[in-house]
């Protein structure tokens, strides 16, 4: 039977309703998530911990749009994102969400600058204010002086930040990370969830997804588990 | 994202990969270049020969024709033969001349006399042929031309103007030198014999000055169809009127006929404009004459310069279409290469849409880049070939040299266009596949 886990603080921002995913592997069938509902607040810190192909990287998806549930509905707000065409997801992305993966996926051709002003590029920013606004975000990073290095050129640690600084290009109200310290040492991790619980405390909803557990205590005002696709625990 | 933008990804895109864009656009330029050079070709051949055909003043000229030219057209178009008793004929005199002449639009009537004669400087003889001219001729091409000497005047003066191969058989290698030098003009005669044994022919001998000669022209400025020498038209008339090789002479010999009503094999007419040609040309035919005027083939050669443009295009297109589909092949390879940045684009808010256009925009960069580069190389393609065209017409002796490519706006503008739209609908099937990449499958390629 599947968990439902609701939350009380502040307002709903993110109601996750009865999400199931499921996907074919051949002739197989194999459920990702079964029957997730979950609340999430306003201005929450969310931790989702649970081992490897529990499906946390599924929800973290679905959440982010970048897939589409089985069945089941996501609400931002009053926005269902099971409801949304490719565009409507695209501007979800743009706008709504912020992205940190784990392998922080920068485009390597381009600069610090030039991977985050893509993102408001995207959004439709001018090139002067896009400009700014980029460099006002790697300085909020501390990354002010690395602007014009290619992602080559930076240590994991910056990459992310970088990451970061993009995920938070265009304002988004919701941050989402996936693992965003899968690849980084203890300390530089220590680091990214700092600055991560800085931007949380700035007002962003966060929910960052980890296997991390001790390290996410810490920061998260709120931690939930997925086992086996399920919601397990709070 | 904002076209400019669009713009700036894909450029960073191709610039990132230079070698292969290099390569790419090589194909491009090579097809292009083809492309440019042949239908450059065929519109240059069409120009040329159009507007030769306005340089020797052919579309605003007509004959009228004799009998046995009027046959020889006939039999050339296919066309079935009028009976000879349907149609009462025109006899091609003087007095049609001077009928012609008084018709409005009419520029200048100039019956055809070639007169068979032997000419001589020293020990430099030429065997053929001299045409009667009148002065007005001087305004038309060739004669407008004469850059040593002058044309003739009016009048009977035993003057000549040389051609310059005649000149040249003559011993005159420099046409400046030959102007007031005097030769020999020798035709036969008949004359009226009293024993049998007399020949009805004798030869007699003109000394003529020669006052002017032509430049060397190539076939299409004029140089054979109304070129070579040429004495005062009256001169050459009465010489001619006499001459075994005309019919009027035999006819002149039985004493038939009046003076003014000995005809001509043809009579050449020119109107003051093209547009009046028809007018014209309809009044003299009106009269019972048959006339032949080049504008009636103009058709067929339009025709043939379309077929032969169309050619040239296919076989450029087919060029082409080898290009684009390296440029498929590259832009589909380069969405393989590039999943994790497409799904990286479509996480951070890249539309289908915007990922679409950076492909077709890539595809659209390399068609512009080959395209201009292929313009370029066509240009310089058929400037080199115009060169050694421009050679062999020197080592002729031609110095008038034709240049047989054309660079008109349309086709300028056309196959950058057409590099341009050929580039986009061969990226269109990266771009779509580009698209319609799922973000998630693509940010899992690593």
């Amino acid at each position: 039977m599947a968990v439902s886990l609701s939350h009380g603080l502040g307002s709903v921002a993110l109601r996750v309703d009865d999400l199931s995913k499921e996907y074919r592997m051949g002739t197989r069938t194999v459920i990702a998530l079964d029957h997730v509902s979950l609340d999430v607040g306003t201005g929450t810190f969310l931790g989702v911990v649970g081992r490897s192909g529990s499906g946390k990287s599924t929800l973290l998806n679905l959440l982010a749009g970048l897939d589409r549930p089985s069945a089941g509905a996501i609400w931002f707000g009053d926005q269902n994102l099971a409801a949304l065409r490719s565009d409507g997801l695209a501007r979800h992305r743009r706008h709504t969400v912020g992205i940190v993966f784990q392998s922080f996926y920068l485009i390597p051709t381009m600069t610090a600058l030039q991977n985050v002003a893509v993102a408001l590029a995207f959004a439709g920013v001018t090139s002067g204010p896009r400009r700014e606004r980029a460099v006002e975000l790697l300085g909020l990073v501390g990354l002010g002086d690395r602007a014009d290095h290619r992602p080559a050129e930076l240590s994991g640690g910056e990459q992310q930040r970088v990451a970061i600084a993009r995920a938070m290009a265009n304002n988004p109200q919701f941050l989402l990370a996936d693992e965003p310290t899968g690849n980084l040492d203890s300390r530089t991790a220590e680091e990214i969830f700092v600055l991560l619980k800085r931007l949380h405390q700035e007002g962003r909803t966060i929910i960052c997804i980890t296997h991390e557990k001790d390290l996410i205590g810490q920061y998260a005002d709120r931690l939930v588990t997925l086992k086996d696709g399920r919601l397990a625990a709070e | 994202m904002s076209w400019l933008d669009t713009f700036r990804i894909a450029f960073d895109n191709l610039r990132q990969a230079k070698l292969r864009f290099t390569l790419t656009c090589l194909g491009v330029m090579i097809a292009i270049a083809t492309l440019f050079a042949m239908v450059s070709f065929g519109a240059g051949l069409r120009a040329e020969t159009m507007g030769s055909l306005q340089l020797q003043d052919l579309l605003r000229s007509f004959r009228v024709l004799g009998p046995e030219q009027s046959q020889y057209i006939t039999r050339l178009r296919e066309e079935k033969p009028e009976k000879p008793a349907s149609r009462k004929r025109l006899p091609l005199n003087d007095n049609l001349v001077e009928r012609v002449s008084r018709l409005q639009y009419v520029e200048t009537v100039q019956p055809e006399i070639r007169l068979p004669v032997e000419l001589q400087n020293g020990k430099s003889r030429y065997l053929g042929w001299v045409r009667g001219a009148i002065p007005e001729l001087k305004r038309n091409p060739p004669y407008s031309k004469i850059t040593a000497g002058r044309f003739l005047n009016a009048g009977k003066a035993k003057e000549i103007v040389l051609s310059r191969g005649v000149a040249e058989i003559l011993g005159f290698k420099d046409a400046e030198k030959a102007v007031g030098q005097t030769i020999e003009l020798r035709t036969d005669q008949l004359r009226p014999v009293s024993g049998q044994d007399d020949l009805p022919i004798e030869t007699v001998t003109g000394k003529f000055r020669i006052v002017g000669v032509l430049p060397r022209l190539a076939a299409s400025r004029g140089g054979t169809f109304y070129g070579g020498s040429v004495i005062p038209l009256d001169l050459a008339r009465e010489l001619w009127r006499k001459n075994p090789a005309s019919a009027a002479s035999l006819t002149a010999l039985r004493g038939g006929l009046e003076s003014r009503e000995r005809e001509y094999p043809l009579i050449d007419v020119r109107v003051s404009d093209s547009s009046q040609l028809e007018e014209v040309r309809k009044t003299v035919e009106s009269w019972g004459a048959s006339t032949f005027s080049l504008v009636d083939e103009m058709d067929k050669v339009k025709q043939a310069f379309l077929i032969l443009e169309t050619i040239f295009s296919v076989l450029g297109t087919i060029a082409l279409v080898v290009a684009s589909l390296g440029i498929a092949n590259v832009l589909i390879m380069s969405v393989l290469e590039r999943m994790q940045m497409i799904g990286t684009m479509k996480a951070i808010g890249g539309t289908d849409g915007d990922i679409r256009r950076i492909f077709l925009f890539e595809a659209g960069l390399i068609g512009v880049v080959g395209g201009l580069a292929g313009l370029a190389a066509g240009w310089l393609l058929t400037r080199v070939a115009h060169r050694i065209i421009a050679h062999f017409f020197l080592k002729n002796g031609i110095t008038e040299i034709p240049d047989l490519f054309a660079y008109p706006a349309w086709l300028i503008l056309g196959v950058i266009g057409f590099a341009l739209v050929f580039s986009m609908i061969a990226g269109l099937l990266p771009a779509n596949r580009a698209a319609r990449i799922d973000p998630v499958k693509a940010l899992k390629t690593a």
